[in-house]
């Protein structure tokens, strides 16, 4: 880069610096950009990606078409310990409210095979819909950096509560509980 | 003597034709090596640069598990390493293997090469061809030092 | 008490490096000496301020000071006292801290070395080098502050809660000790290696080096004195900063290599990468100042490569301390990313305007021409070019590549091994074919025929060294290739020296022993030069054996079986120990033995350390010059007394990298020790010789 100014010195001074002073601001520009999007995780009150998830049974299931209901995401791999521990809390989650609206939704993360996964489902007698995740697009669109991860989105789709780790059925049914509760009130 | 050759060769067939019916799988011995020669190729999916055969998280066993089941399964070292490109991107080998974004890594270099290279081309060119900004004088830098080693080098002529 | 000394020694050192910048930039610009010696000292001031603040540190370190949260999250109860040390550079804050006291211990030097001979330069490098310790102070001080401690305070609903603070809060107490000294966490076990203690000061020595010759560099544009004094002033600098550099990167190597356990010693990771970049174009400018320093030319380029070297420094700091990328070796993500983000875009920016600014003015104009193809300039522009392209598809894999997939395809790329072995390779082979034909190269011009004829004796060298690969068993086409190269650049460095020997025992009948000692006295730059390049060719050896024939096995064996690795090695599983070490970690110890040729030849005990966070394995390893057998025991499976799976590396001629790496050590430090004052006789002689002007200079 600087070569291609040394060279056009000749003809035109200012052309060179010009061009040169503008490839190194898109330069730094760029790693910049980079620097932000890379430690920018999905925080509370953004909009949630939206995706489309083939579950293990086999049926479509769309964001999109649950607008208006509140959405629990969790990531999760049979390999991951903190995944066996949080398990059966969700799936109590899902007993307690899926007839109040709530749905859960599992994804698997970096699985080698289906059949892991399904003796996982098998292994804590998960109900709520799960789904594995082709090419990792869905868990990249939410910037997950490991598993488990969870994500409760509000009925407009916005994204309330993130949570990078391990979660139980305390704190999860107390958000559920403030987010039935201002529905109600709204 | 001819029955008894009959006798062998139907027996000799029906060893043959049950021998067919039931097809012995040969099963495929699949080493370490084998499992860590396909490994090599493909990356951690959770740390990220990690090579997978060097890597002992719990996924990356999973993932060995499975190159091992495939490779017994009679894949071959490609298809096994389409296969996680295919479920987990690009990302999992060294070089992309959609032909843009490989395009995108190899040129990259190659053309900063070519255009280096060319710039410094003219750039020398053009060097020694302008005239001198300055009249040539006597070395300036030139010290005791080096006039020293041209004398040398004069020695060395001879 | 002691927490709050280290704060204060710190903010006083803040305070000092902001005053000198004020008081430099008033002082040069209105020309009042007074200023710039009071900014003088205020810079010199800030070394004995982070001096008492490591100090500091090392003590809380030492006596277990765990009510301070850095103590806690490096060190506990059961720390070895040197671990205890060296944990002051363990962790980000330390590390910042550790940082910014070297960069006020070579700003110090930096004063008092130079203040006589640049007195035009020294405002603005007293501005510039203290902007640098501004900002990383401003770090320590506000955002990784290593001097933070922990506190209970009682709140009005009567419990407890913990706060974090650099002074005591109101109505705050410490924490028990019991409690505290159950909650420290300890050194990162993978950082408990000789190489990993020492190779972060060699690299931060390194990192922090380059400051000093960019400093001038800027104090040259800023003056406008744009001689080659800032050249001359930094010589030494930058060969220093080089030195320390390329130690941290071979230590680092060497780390990876006992601690990490994958049987290598350069992963292309990011991490390691960013560390070379600085490398590669500093290793560039160190070669194309020559050119300035003997014909004035190449003003503009030598000025863009300290600014790429420093950006360099930086950048990799950035990236591997804001999670701009994820590897094994980054610190975990803070807050410092975006502040350095900052630092790094507007230095780099500053420092390019003002290149540019000097020379819209006209004011970098070149002195001399080219004078022909075959020139040392020519050389050392196309070795610029070699090193530059190195450093673009190094940034470009490791960062340029997958950002751009990620931004603008929105899919996330690894460019590991696979492209860097493609890429580089071919870079490297025309570094080292520069590298012998340049030293034979004059200044000014040389012709074809003078150079071949300087070229034979090397060239048959070469090929002798060839005929003996080829009948030690190597018959590898590439192998061959990369040999001849690599060695044919040893050779000239080697036949070089002879010549200059052998001319010296001509002209002055010395015997060759003083001759040769003579020669290097006489020019150190020159032939400590050669030595560097000698010291490289070893490692170019040890790394095309080691990558091109490493044998890879791996495999369960039952106690008391063997497993054959090839036709010459095998490997015995002896026995199987569990043992406690001092610090109270488990290790599963296994003894095998090393075959070779059915003959015992060693006998090794690769473990396992069973630290709380992870297990680590430690490999045993046969070394000799002529390979390493290095055996694993594989963490991930299972191991009993019965059966074990191990895995053998035998990386040949890897020792040649650590050989190369003390050779050209010791070749720096010849370029960098002083001359001595060549005696009045040897001027009077070779006085006439002077106009001739067939300058033989280095």
């Amino acid at each position: 880069m600087e070569m291609i100014t040394e060279q056009k010195r000749r003809f035109s001074l200012s052309l060179g610096s010009i061009v040169l002073m503008l490839g190194i601001l898109s330069f730094v520009g760029v790693i910049g950009w980079a620097y932000i999007e890379q430690n920018r995780t999905l925080g509370e009150n953004r909009p949630a990606p939206t995706f489309t998830l083939t579950t293990f049974d086999g049926e479509e299931f769309d964001l999109e078409d649950y607008r208006g209901q509140i959405v629990v995401l969790n990531f999760w791999a049979s390999w991951c310990a903190p995944c066996h521990a949080e398990a059966p809390d969700l799936q109590r989650i899902h007993e307690r409210y899926a007839e109040r609206g709530v749905v859960l939704v599992g994804i698997t993360y970096s699985e080698t095979s289906v059949e892991d996964s399904l003796n996982f489902i098998e292994q804590y007698g998960l109900t709520y819909r799960n789904g594995a995740d082709p090419r990792m697009r869905i868990a990249d669109s939410y910037r997950i950096t490991g598993v488990p991860e969870t994500f409760v989105i509000r009925q407009d789709g916005k994204i309330v509560k993130y949570y990078p780790g391990s979660i139980n059925e305390t704190i999860l049914s107390n958000v559920l509980e403030t987010l039935l509760a201002e529905d109600n009130a709204s | 003597m001819g029955r008894l050759i009959i006798i062998l060769l139907s027996f000799l067939i029906s060893i043959v034709v049950l021998a067919q019916d039931e097809p012995q799988p040969t099963p495929i011995v699949v080493t370490y090596d084998d499992v860590n020669a396909v490994a090599q190729q493909l990356y951690c999916p959770v740390c990220e640069n990690e090579p997978l055969h060097t890597c002992g998280a719990p996924a990356c066993v999973q993932w060995r598990e499975e190159i091992r089941e495939q490779l017994a399964a009679g894949r071959t070292s490609e298809q096994i390493v389409d296969y996680f490109v295919t479920n987990y991107g690009d990302r999992v080998v060294g070089i992309p293997q959609d032909d843009g974004l490989r395009l995108l890594s190899i040129a990259g270099p190659l053309v900063v090469l070519i255009l280096g290279g060319l710039l410094g081309f003219f750039a020398i060119q053009r060097w020694r061809n302008t005239r001198p900004m300055q009249p040539h004088t006597q070395h300036p830098t030139t010290t005791e030092d080096e006039s020293y080693r041209s004398q040398l080098e004069q020695d060395l002529r001879l | 008490m002691l927490a709050e000394i280290g704060v204060v020694a710190l903010g006083l050192a803040f305070i000092a490096s902001m005053y000198a910048i004020v008081a430099a930039i008033y002082g040069g610009r209105t020309h009042q000496e007074r200023w710039v010696i009071s900014a003088r000292n205020a810079a010199i001031a800030t070394f004995p301020l982070m001096l008492i603040a490591c100090l500091v540190l090392v003590i809380a370190l030492m006596n277990g000071e765990y009510q301070i949260n850095y103590v806690r999250a490096t060190t506990d109860p059961s720390t070895p006292d040197f671990y205890r040390f060296t944990a002051l550079w363990g962790s980000q804050e330390g590390s910042l801290l550790f940082w910014s006291s070297i960069m006020s211990l070579f700003a110090m030097l930096a004063m008092l070395i130079n203040w006589h001979n640049e007195r035009r330069l020294m405002p603005y490098v007293i501005a510039y080098s203290m902007a640098t310790l501004a900002f990383f102070l401003f770090l320590s001080l506000f955002l990784e502050n290593p001097f933070e401690r922990v506190w209970l305070t009682l709140g009005e609903d009567g419990q407890t809660r913990v706060v974090d603070s650099l002074f005591i809060p109101p109505n705050a107490f410490p924490p028990t000790l019991e409690s505290l000294a159950a909650d420290a966490r300890g050194l990162n076990p993978l950082l408990r290696h000789f190489g990993m203690i020492i190779h972060p000061p060699m690299l931060y020595l390194g990192f922090v080096g380059f400051t000093i010759p960019f400093a001038f560099a800027m104090a040259a544009l800023a003056s406008g004195d744009l001689s080659t004094n800032w050249i001359k002033a930094t010589r030494r600098w930058t060969l220093v900063a080089w030195l320390f550099l390329s130690l941290g990167l071979i230590l680092g190597g060497r780390w990876a290599y006992d601690v990490l356990g994958w049987g290598g010693y350069w992963g292309w990771d990011p991490v390691e990468n960013a560390a070379f970049l600085p490398w590669l174009i500093g290793t560039a400018f160190l070669h194309s100042v020559m050119i300035q320093e003997k014909r004035g030319m190449l003003k503009v380029w030598n000025m863009f490569l300290i600014i790429g070297t420093f950006s360099a420094v930086m950048f990799g700091t950035f990236a591997t301390r804001s999670g701009l990328i994820e590897s094994v070796h980054s610190f975990a993500r803070s807050e410092i990313g975006l502040p350095m983000f900052i630092f790094w875009a507007g230095i780099t920016l500053v420092s390019v305007s003002m290149i540019i600014w000097r020379w819209n003015r006209g004011e970098l104009q070149d002195e001399h021409h080219f004078a022909g193809w075959f020139s040392r300039e020519t050389m050392f522009v196309l070795n610029n070019i070699v090193f530059i392209v190195l450093a673009v598809a190094i940034f470009w894999g490791s960062f340029g590549a997958p950002i751009i997939s990620e931004l603008f395809a929105g899919e996330e790329i690894t460019l590991g091994t696979d492209y860097f072995m493609r890429v580089t390779p071919p870079l490297f082979a025309l570094m080292y074919i520069l590298m012998g034909v340049a030293p034979i190269s004059a200044w000014g011009a040389t012709s074809i025929n003078r150079m071949g004829r300087a070229m034979v004796i090397p060239l048959m060298l070469t090929f002798l060294t060839l005929v003996l690969i080829v009948l030690l068993g190597t018959r590898h086409l590439v192998a061959l290739v990369a040999y001849g190269v690599v060695s044919l650049a040893g050779w000239v460095a080697v036949y070089e020296t002879y010549r200059g020997m052998m001319a010296r025992v001509r002209t002055r009948h010395e015997n060759p022993l003083v001759a040769l000692i003579a020669l290097f006295t006489r020019n150190r730059r020159r032939y400590g030069g050669y030595i560097v390049h000698l010291g490289i060719v070893v490692i170019g050896i040890g790394i095309i054996g080691s990558t091109l024939f490493q044998i890879e096995r791996q495999g369960l064996i039952l106690r008391g079986e063997t497993l054959q690795i090839n036709d010459e090695y095998a490997l015995r599983f002896d026995d199987f120990t569990v043992a406690q070490a001092n610090d109270g970690r488990i290790m599963d110890i296994a003894t095998v033995t090393v075959i070779r040729n059915n003959k015992e030849i060693a006998q090794l005990q690769p473990r396992i350390d069973q630290f709380p966070s992870m297990p680590m394995s430690i490999a045993g390893a046969h070394s000799t010059l002529e390979n390493d057998f290095y055996v694993l025991l594989v963490p991930w499976e299972n191991i009993s007394a019965e059966s074990a799976i191990f895995k053998v590396y035998i990386n040949p001629l890897v020792n040649l990298v650590w050989w190369g790496g003390l050779i050209l050590i010791l070749g720096t430090i010849i370029s960098v020790y002083p001359n001595d004052k060549i005696p009045v006789r040897v001027r009077s002689t070779v006085q006439p010789q002077l106009a001739t002007g067939a300058a033989w200079g280095d």
